[in-house]
Order: structure tokens, then sequence, then C-alpha cells
């Protein structure tokens, strides 16, 4: 078209135009926020103020929306004094890293040579992410938000904890807590905790543990992430087989680091598997403990040449059971996992109850809500949560509890689901394989295991023998890389 | 000051007033300043800018009863307040432009709208009515309370304006 000709014609069609969902959708956010404000008389402050904040916030940046308005940053942690920032400024990582902390508490976690810009945005504040990655930690926005934009997408959050990164290719969004929508184009994707999306094909998925390593607060964030809660999933639509992945990846991990070995189930039905060895990515997928398990090289327990990190996402909500199934197909299919039963005749331990109808002070009925694992610790601690019986003999089966790998069998015909919380001084702390580097530190005042099932839970363990199931490998391989 | 619609949010009868007001007219402000910065967080920010300032009682007292030609020129004029502080909005057209925008920008429609960020406001008012919310003559005379003639006049002027501006850029 010649515009000179038609300008009629371009007239009538060149306006960019609203959707009906757009002029409903902003019309009542806005409204809402307005519903919720105050009327000021007086002209408000431009700076923001440390206190009051989250509701604040937006009534300031909302009152003065045609006001030059400065956000106020202190730079903290890594930074050598502290110095304001003002609107628009453009904001430099070095090589250590950076923390910004804005005046409403929301900390700004920069990876080394990140460039970002602060400005003010009609409800809260807005970062433009130019290179590098940021992690968020966003406090409570009230009715107003934190938006970070980068080349091809927007977040925007109310209070939450979340990773952007924004590369050549593309931008990559992934939630550690709380909730975010990532706008990119005329879509809005909403994300959950561990879940993560890229704008670009050509940004694969990579384990969220991978991308938030660099972090300093990483043991924060990894400690926000084993909270996330499994939610129950609807009934599986009929299925012919034995479900499987939508979308799966696996890379090699090298590191060797073991504070970085996790394995995170999202309520979306993905699964994030950091730095696990082929050994332990098999007594997860089913459901069964060390000492079930047999056969097999030596690579597959070995966290420095057989660890992999493994990404892998179901096509919709799934269950912890579904999302096991998923796995063991991933096995099958990627390390050509060939395996058969047995029941063998093994020592065990009896969990029972020590004093007939009276468990111990340290539980109680549950509060909290389904996990993944939900039976957590590390030598010398172990907390349950919303746990039976039955996981509790679980995990003493495969714990660091020094019980030499005996299988802990639940006799005490208690039903129903509990917290407790178990502290005890381990006789054997586990340590590295091959090395004496312990791999969490007991408490030094703590009693004997057996004491503290006693003391703390009303429980004990009685020596015996029983049926084992038994796993054993006929024969794994090594996963090509994706 | 004298408030005029509402003094005092948390009296039901001034936040049904502003509710009213509101519900009534958010439509025709955020197309309108869509229409005019091409971006929904732009249009947003007019719509809200300009019920905050309702909200806070800065309507004018003579334009009570029929707010909406007070509300449609403001909005043409936040929104090209808004264009013409930020240049590089239409002009660069980045990629979060394109990312936040629900139709693909194309070079045509990026033309159109640096051309009538160079219109004059009265000029921009005209020609939204008349190809956004398809007004007649009549109807934007009557609403923006002028001749006829006057926006015959006027929408003939700012199309030869447009065609020059656009032309010359081709």
């Amino acid at each position: 078209m010649t515009p000179k000709k038609n300008i009629e014609e371009m007239l009538k069609k060149g306006f960019p135009a609203a959707s009906q969902e757009q002029m409903e959708t902003a019309g009542g956010r806005v409204f809402e926020r307005l519903r919720s404000m105050e009327v000021v008389d007086s002209q408000e402050p431009a700076v923001m103020p440390n206190e009051g904040r989250s509701r604040r916030i937006f009534t300031l940046a909302a009152a003065a929306a045609v006001v030059v308005v400065s956000v106020l940053i202190v730079n903290s942690l890594r930074s050598s004094s502290p110095k304001d920032t003002t609107s628009g400024e453009d904001v430099k990582a070095g090589d250590d890293g950076r923390v910004l902390t804005l005046t409403d508490g929301s900390r700004i976690e920069m990876r080394a040579q990140t460039q970002l810009v602060l400005e003010r945005a009609a409800d809260g504040i807005r970062v433009r992410l130019n290179a590098g990655s940021v992690i968020v930690t966003a406090v409570e926005q009230g009715a107003g938000h934190l938006y970070v934009h980068t080349k091809d997408c927007v977040v925007s959050v109310v209070g939450t904890v979340f990773l952007v990164e924004a590369a050549e290719k593309g931008s990559r969004v992934a939630v550690i807590h709380g909730e975010v929508h990532v706008q990119q184009g005329g879509t809005v994707k909403r994300l959950l905790p561990g879940e993560q999306v890229a704008t670009t094909p050509a940004m694969p998925e990579v384990p969220l543990l991978q991308e938030i390593a660099w972090s300093q607060h990483l043991q924060t964030h990894l400690a926000l992430l084993e909270q996330i809660p499994v939610i129950p999933a609807p009934p599986p639509a009929q299925r012919t087989g034995r479900p499987e992945f939508e979308a799966a990846s696996i890379r090699p991990n090298r590191s060797g680091d073991l504070n970085t070995t996790r394995s995170v189930l999202s309520p979306g039905g993905t699964y994030m598997g950091t730095n696990q060895p082929a050994r332990s990515l098999i007594l997860q997928a089913f459901g069964i403990r060390g000492i079930q398990l047999t056969g097999g090289p030596k690579w597959i327990e070995d966290y420095f040449s057989g660890s992999y990190d493994v990404t892998a996402r179901a096509a919709g909500p799934a269950s912890r059971d579904e999302v096991m199934l998923m796995l063991q197909a991933f096995l099958e299919e990627r390390f050509k996992l060939k395996y058969h039963w047995e029941t063998r005749e093994l020592p065990v331990f009896a969990l029972v109850v020590a004093s007939k109808g009276r468990l111990g002070p340290n539980i109680r009925d549950t509060a909290g809500e389904t996990r993944l694992n939900p039976v957590r610790g590390a030598a010398g601690l172990m907390e349950g949560t919303n746990a039976t019986m039955a996981d509790l003999a679980s995990y003493l089966s495969a714990g660091p509890t020094g019980l030499n790998g005996r299988m802990v069998l639940d006799r005490t015909g208690v039903t129903g689901n509990y917290d407790f919380k178990l502290e005890w001084s381990p006789e054997d702390p586990p340590r590295v394989p091959g090395t004496d580097v312990l791999i969490a530190r007991p408490p030094s005042n703590a009693p004997s295991l057996t004491t503290a099932l006693e003391e703390q839970l009303g429980l004990k363990l009685e020596s015996s023998r029983g049926p084992v199931q038994v796993m054993v490998i006929d024969s794994i391989e090594r996963p090509s890389e994706n | 000051m004298t408030t005029v619609i509402v003094a005092d949010s948390t009296t039901k009868q001034s936040a049904e007033g502003f509710e009213t007001i509101f519900r009534e007219h958010y439509r025709f402000v955020y197309r309108t300043a869509y229409s005019v910065t091409g971006r929904a967080e732009d249009a947003e920010d007019v719509l809200q800018s300009l019920f905050l300032q309702i909200l806070r009682g800065k309507l004018p007292p003579q334009l009570k009863d029929n707010p909406k030609p007070y509300l449609y020129k403001a909005a043409v004029n936040l929104s090209l307040n808004i264009i013409r502080s930020r240049k590089r909005l239409v002009l660069t057209r980045t990629f979060e432009e394109l990312a936040v925008s629900p139709q693909p920008a194309d070079d045509l429609q990026s033309r159109l709208l640096e051309a009538v960020a160079q219109l004059t406001p009265n000029a921009v008012e005209i020609l939204i009515l008349r190809y956004v919310h398809g007004y007649s003559d009549a109807e934007i005379a009557k609403l923006l309370g002028r001749s006829r003639g006057t926006i015959a006049v006027t929408l003939f002027r700012s199309r030869a304006r447009l065609r020059k501006l656009i032309g010359d850029r081709s």
C-alpha cells in the first residue's frame, strides 16, 4: 500500500486496536487499585519512604503518575558503601555480582556482569533487565506490582522470589516461591514454584537449581523450593500403558558438590533432579531403599562421574506416584535400565510403639501440607510433615540414620498423619563417598537414635528378620546427553 | 478545591459515584489511549492516572454531568504526553514493545503513530474519534462542542499533514 494515496484506508486500519479482553482486564485491575486507595489531598513526597511499605508504594506511584519519582535504592552486601540510585539510572554488576535493596525491602540480586535499569511504573517499580540474571525477592506489593522487563517478556509479581535471565537468544523466568505472571506477546503464563519458561526454544530448560547456583542466598532459595507442596492430581486419564513425561532433558553433573543435590517435584508435574546419581534416580522412581537395590556398575552411585541433572515435565498436573512412574519409564528409555525383582529374607528392624497407646512429646497430629518427601533431614536431625508411620519407617530405612542399611518395617499399628521432629547423635555420620568429609554435622549433645526415638517420639526399633523385595539391576548404560 | 465526584472514598455514595463513572467510561478511555500510544501498559497508565484525578475530585465541576468530553481530551493529551516524552516508544519499536503488544507491529502502523504524535492535540482528538471510535462529523462536533465545519476542515488538514509526514518518510 502506498501511504500517500491511501491515507484514508491507512487511518481506518492503521491505529492499534485494543481487544475487548484487554479493556476488561485493564479496567478491572485499575478499578481494584483505585478502590483500594485512600484519597490524599496533599502532594505526596517524591521519594518512597522506608516504612509503611507495600500499599504506600502503590499510592505514591499512582498519585505521582505524571510526576517524576526517584526510586531510592540502597546497594548492599556486595557494594562497598551505600549509594542512592535514581529512576532511570543504569545499574551494572561487576565480577562479584551486586545486591540492590529497594526501599520497600524487595531485594534484587544481580549476577556478575548483569545490567539493568530501575524505573517507576504506574503501580510500582519496573526493572528493565538488559543483560544477565537477577533473582528478585519481592515483598508483598499490596495493590501494586513489581515488574521485570526483558527484551521479549514482562514479568509481574505481587510478592515472591523468582529468577529472570536475559540472554542474547531470549529470556528465561523461573519461580522459586510464590507466583509470577510472564507476558510474552499477547499471551500471559502463570508460573508456580519450581516452574520455568523460556521465551524461545533456543533456550532449553535447565535445572532451576543450576540456574540459581550463583546466588549468595542459595540455601534460602533451596529451602523455599523444598517447601513446594504436591497438590492432589485429578484422576489420570485412561491410559493404555505407563505414563511418560511430555518433555525431559538430562545432563551429566560433574560438580561433585553434594550441597546441590536435590529432587523437587512441582505442583505442575515438573520433576527436577539436580546432581542425582543414577542409583538415586532409581531409588526415587521405584520408591525403594538402598538395601532393596543391588547389582549394576559402580558408576551409578558415583557423585563425581555418574551424577546427572534431570528436568522432566508431565503433560499436566500429576501426583507424586504418577511422576515416579514417568521417571521409571524415563530410566528405562534413557539409561536402558533392565532389572528384575527378587524376594529375599533379610535382617530388618521393626518400628513399634514403646509404651502402648502413647506417643512422644515431639510428635503431633499434622498441620502441614503434603510433600514429595514427607520426612526429611540430615545426620542427627529428622523432620516429618504430614507423614505416616510408614513414611517414618521408610526414612529410617534409607535416611542418614546409621542403621547399616537395614530395612525398617512399620509395625506400630498407628494410623494417621503426623508432624514430628527427631534429633539424635549418629554414631557414624555419613561422609562424602571416598572421603572423610562429613555430609552434615550432627548436634553435639543429642542422644543415640534408639534413645531419641523412644524419648522424643515414643517409638522403638526391634531387631528382626523379614522378607524384603529387592530390585536387581541386570544392565544399565550411561545416557547420552539429550 | 471543589470535590465533584468523590471527596471521600469511604462514603458509600461517593464510592458508588466513582464506580458509576468508571464503569461507564473506562473502555472509551482505554481504547483511546491504546490507539494513540500503541501499548497496553501505557493505556493502562493513562486510564489509572485519569481516574485517579477523578477520585481526588479534580474533574472540573461544570463537567460533572457530562464527563465524557473531558475524559476523552484528557486521555488523548496524556497519551500524547507519554509518546512525546518517550520517543522510543513508537519510533523504535523495541523488542519489548513487540512483546507487550497483542498484535504484531508493522512499519506502516509505527509510521502512522509517529506522524500522529506530531499533530496538535485537537487534531488527534478528532482523528481518533473518527477512525478509532467511528464517530461521524456530527457526533464528533457534538461531543467536542465544535461546529461540523470545524471538524471537517480539521480532518481534511490532518489527513493532508499525515499524508505528507508519512509520504516524506516513505
